[in-house]
């Protein structure tokens, strides 16, 4: 019996002793789960009157940086890639007394090569990409393409020849965005357009710009067209010119050339933002025929109910196919399409599948 | 009756500066006479409001001007709203600009705000960390480090030795990203390469053009609300001033003593009477050309 | 050719691909691919900023010079453009006296800072208090923007017995310092000129609202319909006119303001949606012609 309750007594005290002296530790874990793969869990067991826990990292010169002071014994926190990190905790108490520290294992972090996470936009990837390629290359084999016709775009030489026959000018304008917008690389490939068709007819042709890459990429293209017309004689440098980077400046520019010259033809084709209306409409006022074309969906009413002719959406990016017939081009323009029917498919089963509150589907489509 | 119909007829080809000196009176008599009409809320607004009103008191907020002087009347006044929102509650705010002009729009919002009502302290309530030209590329620059983009503020103080961003290392470590633009780059991007990435919610206020593309975002959940134009300003303002009026949620002891300049201060509500009258007299110009329209067709088919 | 045409097509196929790959790819250096390459773009396009300024004073140089019409505008362009440089790089004013001692008579001192930048003598009081983070007592509210005005107010507070330094704006924050030629700029000419731009739109929109919106057909009539919901709907006097509609439940969905969101979030936010999808493709389209050389037309290429 006495050894029996000196038994139990040393299990109570040894117990006891280890709860008093519960020891501070801190672990630090990669969440592997992560793409850029450095997001980092941190556990802490508990200390007796411990008020708060200070968490330091240790940086590549050896130095410790606070990250956080928290109550919380499990975190994330995030840490640079490759490089060794350790982790300290200090537990205070109300005082802000040291009441224990202890440090982690070294870990290191790498980034993935591949996020997963965005897989489905990959796949997505690929197969848009696929069937664009696979219909420029039936297109290369000489397959007839149809295309519906677009009224804006059969309206340009007719703007041109117009120009021509009143002996006025052609004003295009590419645009206010820089050349890192698709939509000004698309107003320049169609500024190319109608700067052969200027250069056939022997019309002036006036571009006013809003940044100066613009100004310059815009040179190279009219000067090629007119080349390819054989009018290099026609060609000047000046026709393409700077006037300002700002929005309303570049507008109010514009609506200067227009009131004063009076062009007979006005293209607004590229990325426009609040100005568009006023261009449009100041355009409207000296009775020029208007055509514009542009991928910013908040333009595209301002420009429909002010101009003649408006390119919508896809048809601005599909112009380039248009005006120049060639094959590959209008294969492209087949692929889209093939795709967009796709995703009106996909729209379809989706708007299914949600009324009967089944979500496998729109969760494929749901990336971070 | 034939001089009325001709009249009418005549109307179809106005003269467009009789209808600009008519939107222009139209504009200035409500301003100088105000007619004081009610503003009734839409839930984009309080989805935007509510979204800040949800935030702890310890939330930190980062604001995002990318507006200029063309579309301030538009934009300041619902800057300035979200700060007196934000500060009412005692939250810090980190403010960063993608547009130049915004710097200044940020510096005249705080100055009202931070300096002359709630007599914050700049570096430890608040902080102006300035423009940096990139666009998008400072955004994606910010989720990995807010020092690599912004080694000083728009004081010239290193952000090392700014109180408040001692705590805020990446665009991960604030509460809510909220973007006041009037364009590019604007409140799309921050939800595309900061608010989706990282999981942080995102909303914006915008000049009314703007909304048509920021729909499709709030729709989804990506965004958290969307203070609209001039008329979501309104909005703003008047649940701001009904919250510290009722005294509901989180509120510093300051900001009920602020009342009174909230309500004398209201832009976008004074503005609003103006907006509405302006919108009355389009419509009854488009209903005028309607009816002068159907009169000449109708002369036409005449004959 | 080679030089002109083929190696830019090469330049913009490869790293067109990259570009796109290391959205996929988060490890190093892909992960910072992006952001590097967009700070290139800036570089590049901040210093051709200067051909398009030297074309800019080319063109309205050539109109003053030959007293083309209009020339006394482009002489405003050009006088406007050297100003503007002018205070952006070489004269900056922002100088401002920093009070380091107010010195025996404070009250004095006080006052006449209150004079200098009207901030009340109690505020200025406290602010000498209590010295803002960087150790300034008193950063002036207002700077004064000249180093002479700047000198003459320091003088006059050392004849009351202040002890005063100068203080200055550094460069780079100068173009929003308080009372620095720039912020006089910004705020007297540019504001005032992009407001009124902005405003033209006002009058623009009701101009071509009078002549578009006509009941053509069918679909101009729903156009003239929804254009008329939304702009009653959208301003408080919507709501006021239609507020008796809330009182009666059967006709609570007339309330002008319930129609207007009805519209702006449903029928408008799906057609918005579908327009972006076919910019997006539209985009994808022609961003794969370009990176693959089809397209060329851009770089003067066919």
């Amino acid at each position: 019996m006495t050894i029996k309750r000196i038994g139990w007594l040393l299990a109570i005290i040894s117990v006891s002793s280890g709860l008093a002296f519960a020891e501070l530790s801190i672990n630090a874990e990669v969440v592997h789960t992560e793409a850029d793969g450095n997001k980092v869990i941190i556990t802490l067991t508990p200390v007796p009157n411990a008020s708060s826990y200070l968490i330091q990292k240790s940086l590549e010169s050896g130095e410790w940086v606070s990250v956080i002071e928290t109550r919380d014994l499990e975190f994330n926190t995030n840490i640079e890639n490759d490089i060794s990190t350790r982790f300290k905790v200090t537990a205070l108490d109300v005082n802000r007394n040291v009441l224990a520290e202890a440090v982690s294992e070294a870990i290191t972090t790498e980034a993935k090569w591949f996020n997963i996470k965005r897989l489905n936009r990959f796949i997505a990837l690929i197969l848009i990409s696929g069937i664009i390629l696979y219909y420029i290359t039936r297109a290369r084999l000489n397959k007839k393409i149809y295309l519906r016709p677009v009224a804006g775009l059969q309206a340009f030489e007719e703007a041109v020849g117009r120009a021509t026959e009143m002996g006025r000018s052609v004003l295009f304008v590419p645009g206010i965005m820089d050349l890192d917008q698709v939509e000004t690389i698309s107003g320049l490939i169609i500024l190319g357009h109608v700067a052969k068709m200027t250069a056939r007819y022997e019309a002036d042709l006036n571009v006013p710009v809003s940044r100066s890459l613009v100004m310059e990429s815009g040179r190279e293209t009219v000067q090629a067209s007119y080349i390819s017309e054989g009018r290099p004689d026609l060609y000047s440098q000046d026709m393409v010119h700077y006037y300002t980077d700002d929005q309303f400046a570049f507008a109010a520019a514009v609506d200067g050339v227009m009131l004063r010259e009076k062009p007979a033809a006005v293209f607004l084709q590229g990325k426009f933002y609040a100005e568009s209306l006023i261009m449009a409409e100041t355009g409207n006022s000296i009775g020029a025929i208007q055509i514009a074309g542009t991928g910013s969906p908040s333009q595209i009413p301002f420009f429909v109910t002010a101009c003649d002719y408006t390119l919508i959406g896809e048809e601005f990016f599909a112009a380039s196919a248009y005006l120049g017939s060639d094959p590959k081009l209008l294969g492209s323009i087949k692929g889209q399409d093939i795709v967009k029917a796709i995703l009106m498919v996909c729209i379809g089963i989706g708007i299914l599948f949600e009324t009967f509150n089944v979500h496998f589907f729109k969760n494929l489509f749901l990336g971070s | 009756m034939g001089k009325f119909t001709n009249f009418l007829e005549k109307l179809d080809s106005l003269d467009r500066r009789v209808i600009f000196l008519i939107i222009g009176l139209v504009v200035l008599i409500p301003l100088l006479i105000p007619l004081g009409l009610p503003i009734e809320t839409t839930n984009l607004t309080e989805d935007a409001f509510y979204a800040i009103e949800d935030l702890p008191a310890n939330a930190k907020v980062l604001l995002s001007f990318e507006y200029g002087p063309s579309s301030k009347p538009e934009i300041h006044p619902m800057a300035v709203s979200v700060l007196r929102h934000l500060f009412s509650k005692g939250n810090e705010v980190v403010i960063m600009c993608l547009w130049p002009d915004g710097l200044f729009m940020a510096n005249e919002a705080l100055e009202l705000v931070a300096h002359d009502e709630f007599k914050l302290e700049y570096g430890v309530d608040y902080v102006n960390l300035g423009y940096r030209p990139g666009n998008e590329a400072v955004i994606k620059g910010i989720t990995k480090s807010f020092e690599a983009n912004f080694s000083v503020d728009s004081r010239g103080i290193p952000i090392s030795q700014i109180p408040i961003m001692q705590d805020v290392q990446t665009a991960r470590d604030v509460d809510f990203i909220f973007s006041f633009s009037a364009g590019y780059p604007g409140a799309i991007e921050w939800v595309l390469y900061a608010g989706d990435p990282l999981q942080v919610p995102v909303s914006s206020g915008n000049s009314s053009i703007q909304v048509n593309q920021l729909l499709p975002y709030v729709k989804s959940g990506q965004m958290k609300g969307v203070i609209a134009g001039m008329p979501g300003a309104a909005e703003y303002e008047t649940l701001l001033i009904q919250k510290v009026e009722g005294k509901e949620g989180l509120l510093v002891n300051k900001a009920h003593a602020l009342l009174p300049n909230f309500k004398e201060n209201r832009d976008a509500t004074k503005f609003m009477d103006a907006q509405s009258i302006a919108h009355l007299v389009i419509v009854l110009f488009i209903i005028l050309g309607n009816i002068s329209y159907f009169v000449k067709r109708k002369k036409q088919q005449k004959y | 050719m080679f030089w002109k045409r083929t190696i830019p097509a090469i330049i913009v196929g490869a790293v067109g691909v990259i570009m796109l790959l290391s959205w996929f790819i988060p490890h190093a250096p892909f992960d910072e691919l992006e952001i590097h390459a967009t700070q290139w773009y800036d570089i590049i396009a901040s210093f051709a900023m200067i051909l398009g300024a030297l074309n800019l004073l080319k063109l309205q140089g050539r109109k003053v010079i030959k007293h083309q019409k209009g020339w006394f505008y482009s002489l405003a362009a050009i006088l406007a453009f050297f100003m503007t440089l002018t205070f952006g790089f070489f004269i900056k004013g922002g100088y401002y006296p920093v009070l380091i001692s107010a010195g025996d008579n404070p009250e004095a001192v006080y006052s006449r800072i209150s004079e200098v930048t009207a901030i009340g003598v109690e505020e200025v009081r406290n602010l000498y208090a209590y010295p803002s983070a960087n150790g300034e007592r008193i950063i002036m509210q207002k700077a004064v923007v000249t180093k002479r005005y700047a000198q003459k107010i320091i003088e006059e507070l050392e004849t009351l017995g202040a002890t005063v330094s100068m203080g200055e704006l550094k460069w780079g924050s100068h173009v929003q310092g308080q009372n620095t030629y720039y912020r006089w700029v910004f705020y007297s000419f540019f504001t005032p000129l992009s407001a009124t731009m902005f405003a033209l739109l006002a009058f623009f929109v009701a101009s071509a609202s009078y002549r578009a919106f006509k009941i053509r057909n069918a679909e101009a009539t729903v156009l003239l319909l929804a254009g008329i919901f939304i702009m009653l709907g959208r301003v408080p006097l919507g709501a006021y006119l239609t507020a008796w509609t809330q009182k009666i439940s059967w006709l609570s969905w007339m309330h002008l303001p319930t129609i207007q969101e009805w519209l702006y979030q449903y029928p408008n936010a799906a057609g918005a949606r579908a327009i972006m999808i076919g910019i997006g493709l539209g985009i994808v389209g022609t961003s794969l012609r370009v990176i693959l050389g089809i397209e060329k037309s851009f770089m003067g290429g066919d």
